[in-house]
């Protein structure tokens, strides 16, 4: 610290700065470039284990028989959904008090603020239904939660199993927590009023009336949601991550993992088998890049994600049915998940002893924050370096012996241009942000358009036009001021993204960092390429394409290929990011039009700035 | 009461006792004890269990060798869905019409079975004593002056396929309203009891496919913890009045732990979406280390609706040693009491003997309003914790970055740079570092 206190030294530093800045520059951000790209190697990534002492996997005797209970509950329950058309709230009602659980409904209303045409729902109405299995002597302070979505198409194994699991668990003695068998509908929606009405509290900006719960728990342990819609599966996928790039706790899919190797069921994540020895880098990548675009969209994985929103660590289980030989049954199913939740009914406290922040390269290794945070550091360091240098040319050497002449003299300063786009910028962000949920309904009136595309468009018509406005500095130097402030606005936003939601802050960072930089009017030409391949439209575009690419699965059928098709595409992301950022509290959307875009308008104006 | 119980009574102090202004008056017959004296506390982390049930059987008479104490073997009882033991000391007159004293010790045991897992296990309806307890009964406790089982079949006696076994003497009562409830009652002094059989195990059966519908009672209380994370919380209880005309006047009592900095400025009542402000409301606030926050509420339930009381809270930061073991457990809070005199009818199983100053048990007489002790569930509340596992790197770490981060930085941000030309220093100075410098060697000022 002597070093910045005595100003003979400060000046060295500085000049030292000043001078390899770019060479600096370059080192940093391909530094943060080449350490994510060795992430899922050995020293960086560790092998996993289960921290959490008390979980004592797999040593518990197995007892669950009711495969063929749960098969024929399924077929029951498929039938009684076709003869009612939606969810049999009675003969869920019917069967789970048969089965000696204590039953609860909820009715719910949700009212989008505009019409959500892929999932076809505009006024929301549902039923979610709860039983609860009492665990005996225990004064109900902690349950465990399995939760199976109602799905009109599919699902009904899950529900079969559940109900068979509960039946199950009803007998036995050992339990220390309450269980919940939670059966919602509407997927998110559903879960949302649930969770909300349980926990007292709303995280939306929607009004979500619901009927008075009953039956209260006490504090959610844990939570499993789980989805198979086939008799037989040969592998369970986890689903980890949750709105806004939140993650379980990592000794939740380590323990599955563990109970999945034990009962010999193929345990996979992100749809992928497990990196092989002959290109492990590749598809240990292939599999980190696919959860960091998942967490980078902070949409939930599944309908587990919204658990996590309210601190209740939890995970989803999909069953996947390919045509692989080894096939589980559903008893052996329903075994794996006993052994589940007997481990987390052992639990003492709640889940902390492992990470909340990682990466999985595979099920086998992880990445903890300490290995991973650096190299966004690195890369948003440029930016600070930057800046760095442009107060030393705002200042140059002999002006800042004298700091004080400088600092009586804010003539210097072109306050009015610079502030000027700094306010009309952040301005343009907010209408951005409210722009579409004002006006999408005109728009829709005027063009004779369906609601949701009229609010993509109008967001795209607000960024676009915003673009055009007068770029006329008063001042040769004004720019200089501008971007200084821009810099240090992203630096700060990214950063701070950066312990919140790694891989969209990185995401972010790669394309704006070169751009912020590099902008200002004496390179025109390579400022606006940059920085319109950095533009917010582009970024989520490119991200789009990207988590096409790496899709397992490839695109799904009856999806328009080429650009046009993820345009169109992209137009649908725009408008459902609107739609979760209102209905689930996602805030992918608020980020990019009141963090990101102002600081990309004002370096957009940096580039364009005119004397 | 610590020693002789085995429980660890010793961890009430003053931080979890209050003296309620309403609830729990004393419930001795006629006594005068000073209400000044009255105190309140519980301690939801304990739970009851083998090593409290055999010292509270030691207090009875015959202690667990003879009469109705035999039934109570521990592997059965704590098998249960729910299991409570009761300690009830108050004086009482010794005779009616006498002025002097003595001290009345009852003691109470509730347990209740699972009977839809012993359905589904044994595959039949029914229970008899020995399916229960283990055992069957011997006979009375030759010191007792009086033992009786009684067999509550109200409801059950309409089941098809009803059959009790042996038959006892059947005691019917009639409440207020048209319900009537009916006993079955075995007079274990009574030698006609064990005349023919030598142990007596009444069975009680019906037909599989008679579905029980009990009658719910009249009020219901849930608590429960809202909010998420771990800075602010609320505490939520929903009051159910069952009853389709009357409404209830219920006393609602809280402790609350001064480490939950509750806010009483939020407190809200509201029935069916309106505010129903409470009658009286009594409000103590916590001291901290010192005393819990006490709220007591006196409210009126309209009938047939469900009223809700919440209030917020923020948590306090304990010191490291305050923090209970295991402390992301979090810590359990105490269950509110909500005591009303509910109307006749009511359908509840409690026996009770409060007017009697000869204390003894019988069935119920519910012709008028009865008082009666709700206790919601305990709550878990997550409290910020430190990290145990490394508070001396947490502290070492924190104190460098404070001392050197911190501090440097901020004095490098606060402090404005100027140099200095030495040779312009004052005369005096100039002086002194001459002479230095000639000391030293070195060119002068």
């Amino acid at each position: 610290m002597g070093l910045l206190s005595d100003p003979q030294s400060r000046e060295r530093v500085l000049l030292f700065l000043i001078r390899h800045n770019s060479k600096l520059c370059i080192l940093c951000y391909a530094l943060g470039l080449v350490w994510f790209l060795l992430l899922p190697l050995p020293p960086l990534s560790a092998p996993t284990y289960i921290s959490e002492n008390a979980l004592l996997p797999g040593l518990v005797k197995r007892e669950f028989v009711g495969g063929p209970q749960a098969l024929s509950l399924s077929r029951e329950f498929a039938a009684n959904k076709a003869l009612v058309g939606g969810l049999p709230v009675e003969w869920l009602n019917k069967t789970m008090t048969s089965l000696g659980l204590e039953v609860h409904t909820q009715t719910f209303a949700v009212d989008l603020p505009f019409p959500d045409e892929i999932n076809e729902r505009y006024h929301v109405r549902g039923t979610n239904v709860q039983g609860v299995v009492r665990a005996r002597r225990a004064a109900s302070t902690e349950a465990l939660v399995l939760h199976v979505p109602f799905l009109p198409e599919a699902n009904d194994q899950a529900m079969g199993l559940a109900l068979s699991l509960a039946a199950h668990f009803r007998k036995q003695v050992y339990w220390a927590k309450d269980l919940i068998v939670l059966v919602t509908e509407h997927d998110l929606l559903g879960i949302q009023a649930w969770l909300g009405a349980y926990h007292g509290i709303n995280l939306t900006s929607l009004g979500v009336r619901s009927s008075e719960l009953g039956g209260y728990c006490g504090a959610l342990q844990a939570a499993i949601t789980l989805q198979l819609s086939s008799d037989v599966a040969t592998s369970i996928d986890l689903q980890l991550h949750g709105p806004n790039g939140l993650l379980p706790n990592l000794d939740l899919p380590n323990l599955v993992h563990h109970l999945c190797l034990h009962a010999k069921v193929l345990c996979t994540v992100q749809e992928l088998l497990p990196p092989q020895e002959d290109n492990a880098w590749w598809q240990s990548m292939h599999i980190m890049l696919l959860q960091a675009l998942g967490q980078a969209s902070t949409k939930p994985a599944s309908e587990h994600g919204l658990f996590l929103r309210h601190r209740v660590e939890a995970l989803g289980l999909k069953a996947i049915n390919s045509h692989r030989q080894e096939k589980a049954s559903l008893e052996k199913l329903g075994r794996l998940l006993e052994g589940v939740f007997r481990s987390l009914n052992n639990l003492l406290e709640r889940f902390h002893q492992s990470f909340f922040f990682y990466l999985l390269p595979s099920l086998q290794s992880y990445v903890s924050i300490g290995n991973y945070a650096p190299c966004a550091a690195a890369i948003l360091v440029v930016l600070f370096l930057c800046a760095v240098e442009l107060w030393a040319k705002l200042n140059p050497e002999k002006e800042r012996r004298t700091r004080e002449a400088a600092a009586s003299n804010p003539a210097s300063i072109p306050w009015l241009s610079v502030i000027g786009s700094i306010v009309i910028a952040h301005g343009l962000g907010i209408a951005l942000y409210l722009g579409p949920l004002v006006a999408h309904q005109r728009a829709a009136n005027y063009f004779d358009l369906p609601e949701d595309e009229a609010v993509s468009l109008t967001a795209l018509g607000i960024g676009v036009s915003s673009l055009s406005l007068p770029h006329r500095g008063s001042t040769p130097q004004g720019w200089i001021w501008l971007k200084l402030f821009a810099l240090l606005e992203l630096g700060m936003l990214l950063l701070a993204l950066d312990l919140l939601n790694f891989p969209l802050a990185f995401m972010l960072a790669i394309p704006t960092v070169p751009a912020a930089v590099v902008s200002q009017p004496s390179h025109k030409t390579a400022s606006i390429a940059l920085l319109l391949v950095a533009s917010p439209a582009v970024i989520s575009l490119m991200g789009l394409a990207m988590k096409t690419e790496l899709n397992p699965h490839g695109p799904t059928s009856g999806q328009l290929g080429g650009f046009i098709g993820l345009f169109l595409r992209w137009l649908q992301c725009l408008s459902q990011s609107i739609l979760e950022h209102q209905s689930l509290g996602t805030n992918l959307y608020p980020l990019f039009t009141l963090g990101l875009f102002p600081c990309w308008l004002q370096l957009w104006h940096v580039a364009l700035w005119k004397e | 009461m610590s020693g002789l119980l085995c429980a660890s009574f010793n961890f009430i102090d003053k931080t979890n006792t209050i003296a309620p202004a309403f609830g729990f008056r004393p419930m001795g017959i006629g006594n005068e004890t000073d209400e000044s004296y009255l105190r309140y506390a519980s301690l939801p982390r304990e739970i009851v269990c083998t090593e409290n049930l055999t010292p509270w059987k030691k207090l009875l008479p015959c202690d667990s060798k003879a009469g109705l104490a035999t039934l109570l073997a521990g592997g059965k009882l704590f098998n249960s869905m729910y299991y409570s033991l009761g300690l009830h000391f108050r004086p009482v007159p010794m005779r009616p019409d006498d002025a002097g004293w003595s001290w009345q010790l009852t003691q109470t045991l509730t347990v209740v079975f699972d009977g839809f897992v012993r359905s589904k296990l044994t595959g039949t309806n029914g229970w008899t004593l020995s399916s229960l307890f283990g055992r069957p009964l011997d006979g009375p406790c030759p010191i007792a002056s009086r033992s009786r089982l009684y067999v509550d079949i109200t409801d059950i006696e309409q089941a098809p396929g009803f059959s009790l076994n042996p038959a006892g003497t059947t005691v019917t009562e009639a409440s207020g309203m048209d319900r009537k409830y009916s006993y079955v009652l075995y007079n274990l002094l009574q030698p006609s009891t064990f005349a023919q059989v030598k142990r007596l195990n009444p069975s009680v059966n019906w037909d599989a496919d008679w579905d029980m519908q009990s009658q719910r009672p009249w009020l219901h209380v849930e608590r429960f913890l809202t909010g998420v994370g771990l800075h602010h919380g609320g505490i939520s209880s929903l009051l159910h009045n069952r009853h389709p005309n009357r409404s209830l006047t219920v006393h609602h009592q809280d402790t609350l732990p001064w480490f939950l900095r509750v806010y009483s400025h939020t407190l809200t009542v509201t029935t069916a979406g309106k505010a129903n402000p409470p009658s009286y409301v009594g409000y103590r606030p916590a001291r901290d280390r010192e005393r819990p926050h006490q709220l007591e509420l006196l409210l009126t339930l309209p009938p047939a609706t469900i009223t809700r009381v919440d209030i917020q809270f923020e948590r306090a930061l304990l010191t490291w040693t305050e923090y209970p073991p295991d402390a992301n457990h979090g810590v359990h809070i105490c269950a509110a009491v909500v005591t009303a005199v509910l109307p006749d009818s009511d359908p509840c199983t409690g026996l009770c003997s409060e007017n009697s100053p000869v204390s003894f048990y019988r069935p119920l007489v519910r012709d008028t309003g009865h008082l009666s002790r709700l206790y919601t569930q305990t709550l878990l509340v997550s409290l910020p914790t430190p990290d145990f596992s490394m508070p001396y790197n947490v502290v070492c770490l924190t104190c460098t970055v404070v001392a050197i981060g911190f501090g440097s930085f901020h004095n490098i941000l606060t402090r404005s740079f100027r140099t200095r030309d030495p040779a312009q220093a004052s005369g005096i100075v100039r002086h002194l570092a001459n002479l230095i410098r000639r000391w030293r060697g070195v060119p002068l000022l």
